[in-house]
């Protein structure tokens, strides 16, 4: 694929993400509106004096924010669609699976971590992840994972006194 | 001023504040060398850190990073020529022509030594201007809170380097977010969807890690290169540069107060600060100097100087009035609040001590940074050669571990997880983030600060015309947004119809 077909391949994948952008934010005008006339009815703060009116700020905002994505609109209909400017570089898609892997592997880890506690969780994540980042050789992984997770776990925990997830196992300093 | 610094000087007098100090100056340099880290993201991953400090120590060390962060941006840029930071991408206008010519140590040290003799004159401007400031502000009621407070929200949205309406939208989303939780007037639930969890608010500090720290990591990740490996070779700086940047002193001090104007004015910042100070120091060059951009000494202690002294302007709204510029003010401005410290007006006179203390470290702290950089440049030179693979998954684990340790809370960690999905999305769209933080810390003012108004008001909202200083701040925010709001076309447009009419 030549360098301008992926530049308007990346185009038109922004101009999508951008009209799905506004929508949430349209969305987020509209949800305001069903919280307030939702549960602050409810709970009767959707209306009266200032102090009690929990409602007359958000009311202001949601309007402000339905307000902009209409002028966002305006704006999406009449210019070009551009490229965010720290996005300009060409991404490649093995960097994109590269972004994900790593995405995928920090929910695997917070799913481990009040399990596996923190030292076995943190540094089978942080090999993980050296080794995803192309970190070679693996026995220089292992101890860079190994070496930041203790003195990480020790900062933390015998400096500034903060219990960290021992998990089933108990493992702590 | 001087009763501050006295009654802050028993709170200044610790090992944890000074090692604090130390600390911070350092992670502040390591973070400015890195490209693509820069001072915000030094604060925001030790911000958790500060939790377990004394509110002076904690603040002093998010200061030092923030002041050291302003420099280190140069070493790259000189040695490099990358900045570290876009602070500094005016120094390698002149520092990396320096450089090439085999003077890099030179621009170096020039760089440290003009920052640090920045930072303390602007840090003296701080020490005058923001009791000053505040003794104004003394009377302010809500009223004028609010106009204030609109005042930060719109600034940092308008000067966004992206769209204006994305910014304001951003800012809003960020209002809007500092709303979930208990209503602290009426106490009623909002946007909780009838969970405890969320009773208490979202932690700010989950928030602000995610949306920065870890959109950051993933853009990194994205941009490629992670096994890189800059050859760069050792530098030694000598304190002979301190000499070297005072033969510039009319321009150090002419950029210095450049710098503390532009940081001072909300929504500027130091990038705006150094390349102004760079360019009319262009027009007085010294004698004897090399040509600017062809390695001039004075192109680099202008921008260096200016860059370092706006830190100290920043400082004076964001501690007098609560208004931060930019968004490493806005999470020092959140730093005071969840360090039990009310920023604005009322903190000079209550907690005098507190404010003593933070203006001490901020002076120290560009001394240390003078001393930090002397001797421990060849380590920061050495800093640039650590790869991508290793440095984001220290990034990542730090941020990890610092939210967790704010409330020991793992479901903080989800918090922080969507957030930096939310913030890698908005930047993915030109959406910026900084009025978000912005959003979440004036949010509550501005609220508080409105319904108040409205209470004591028999006229609506129309009360705050009553009021001159309000309605004056006020006003000039609709100009502002109104002018920027206008396409350009027809701004011209209405410029010359009105030319005509004069005529």
């Amino acid at each position: 694929m030549t360098e301008s077909a992926t530049e308007s391949g990346q185009v038109s994948r922004v101009a999508l993400g951008e009209w799905l952008m506004l929508a949430a934010f349209i969305a987020l005008g509209i949800f305001v509106y069903q919280q307030i006339n939702g549960p602050l009815t409810a709970q009767g703060n959707a209306s009266g004096d200032p102090v009690n009116n929990a409602a007359l700020f958000p009311r202001l905002v949601a309007n402000l924010i339905l307000g902009l994505s209409a002028l966002q609109l305006v704006q999406l209909l009449r210019r070009k669609v551009r490229l965010s400017a720290e996005f300009r570089y060409k991404a490649t898609g093995d960097s994109a699976w590269r972004c994900l892997a790593c995405f995928g592997m920090l929910l695997a880890y917070l799913f481990a971590l009040p399990l596996a506690g923190f030292y076995p969780a943190t540094a089978a994540f942080l090999l993980a992840l050296v080794v995803l980042l192309k970190a070679r050789p693996i026995w220089f992984a292992v101890l860079v994972a190994v070496l930041i997770t203790f003195v990480v776990g020790y900062v933390f925990e015998e400096l500034l006194r903060v219990v960290l997830p021992q998990g089933r196992l108990g493992l702590s300093f | 001023m001087f009763d501050i610094l006295l009654a802050g000087l028993d709170s200044f007098q610790s090992w944890q504040v000074i090692g604090g100090v130390i600390l911070g100056t350092v992670i502040g340099m390591v973070v400015g060398v890195l490209p693509g880290l820069g001072p915000l993201i030094g604060i925001i991953l030790m911000l958790p850190v500060t939790f377990h400090m004394q509110p002076v120590a904690g603040m002093g060390m998010l200061m030092s990073i923030f002041v050291a962060g302003s420099c280190g941006g140069a070493i790259s840029a000189i040695v490099l020529r990358i900045p570290g930071t876009p602070l500094a991408a005016a120094t390698l206008l002149d520092g990396y022509p320096m450089a090439r010519n085999g003077r890099a140590a030179d621009a170096i040290g020039l760089a440290i030594a003009s920052s640090a003799l920045a930072g303390v004159l602007g840090g003296v401007v701080m020490i005058l201007g923001a009791p000053a400031l505040a003794s104004v502000a003394t009377n302010f009621g809500p009223p004028e809170y609010f106009a204030l407070a609109i005042t930060g929200l719109l600034s940092i949205s308008v000067v966004s380097n992206e769209s204006t309406i994305k910014g304001l939208m951003t800012g809003a989303l960020g209002v809007l977010i500092a709303m979930v939780g208990s209503d602290p007037l009426s106490n009623a639930a909002r946007f909780t969807f009838g969970t405890n969890a969320l009773s208490g608010g979202i932690n700010i500090v989950a928030i602000i890690v995610g949306l920065f720290a870890l959109s950051e990591a993933a853009v990194q990740i994205l941009e490629g290169g992670l096994r890189k490996k800059p050859e760069v070779q050792s530098v030694r700086v000598s304190l002979g540069s301190l000499w070297m940047a005072l033969r510039h002193w009319k321009n150090l001090l002419r950029s210095s107060a450049i710098g503390v104007f532009f940081g001072a004015l909300p929504g500027a910042s130091g990038i705006i600060a150094s390349f102004t100070a760079y360019a009319i120091a262009r027009s007085r060059p010294l004698k004897g100097d090399a040509p600017y951009g062809e390695g001039a000494e004075g192109g680099v202690v202008a921008t260096e100087s200016a860059n370092n002294a706006a830190c100290g302007g920043a400082m004076i709204p964001t501690l007098a009035l609560a208004i931060p510029g930019d968004a490493a003010t806005a999470v020092l401005l959140g730093a005071l609040l969840l360090l039990g410290l009310v920023p604005g007006p009322q903190m000079f006179a209550l907690s005098g001590d507190a404010v003593g203390g933070i203006f001490l470290a901020f002076l120290v702290s560009n001394i240390v940074l003078f001393f930090v950089g002397m001797l421990m440049t060849p380590l920061f030179v050495r800093v640039l050669r650590v790869r991508k693979q290793y440095l984001v998954p220290v990034v990542l684990l730090l941020s990890i571990v610092g939210v967790y340790s704010v409330q020991s809370r793992v479901d903080d960690l989800w918090v922080m997880l969507v957030f930096g999905m939310l913030g890698f999305g908005l930047r993915r769209y030109g959406y910026p983030l900084a009025p978000i933080v912005i959003g979440l810390i004036l949010g509550p003012i501005a609220e508080g600060s409105y319904r108040r108004t409205l209470l004591f008001s028999d006229n609506g909202p129309w009360f705050i015309l009553e009021r001159p200083i309000a309605s004056t701040i006020l006003a000039i925010d609709i100009i502002v947004l109104i002018l920027t709001l206008t396409p350009s076309s027809l701004r011209q447009r209405a410029f010359t119809l009105f030319r005509k009419w004069r005529a």
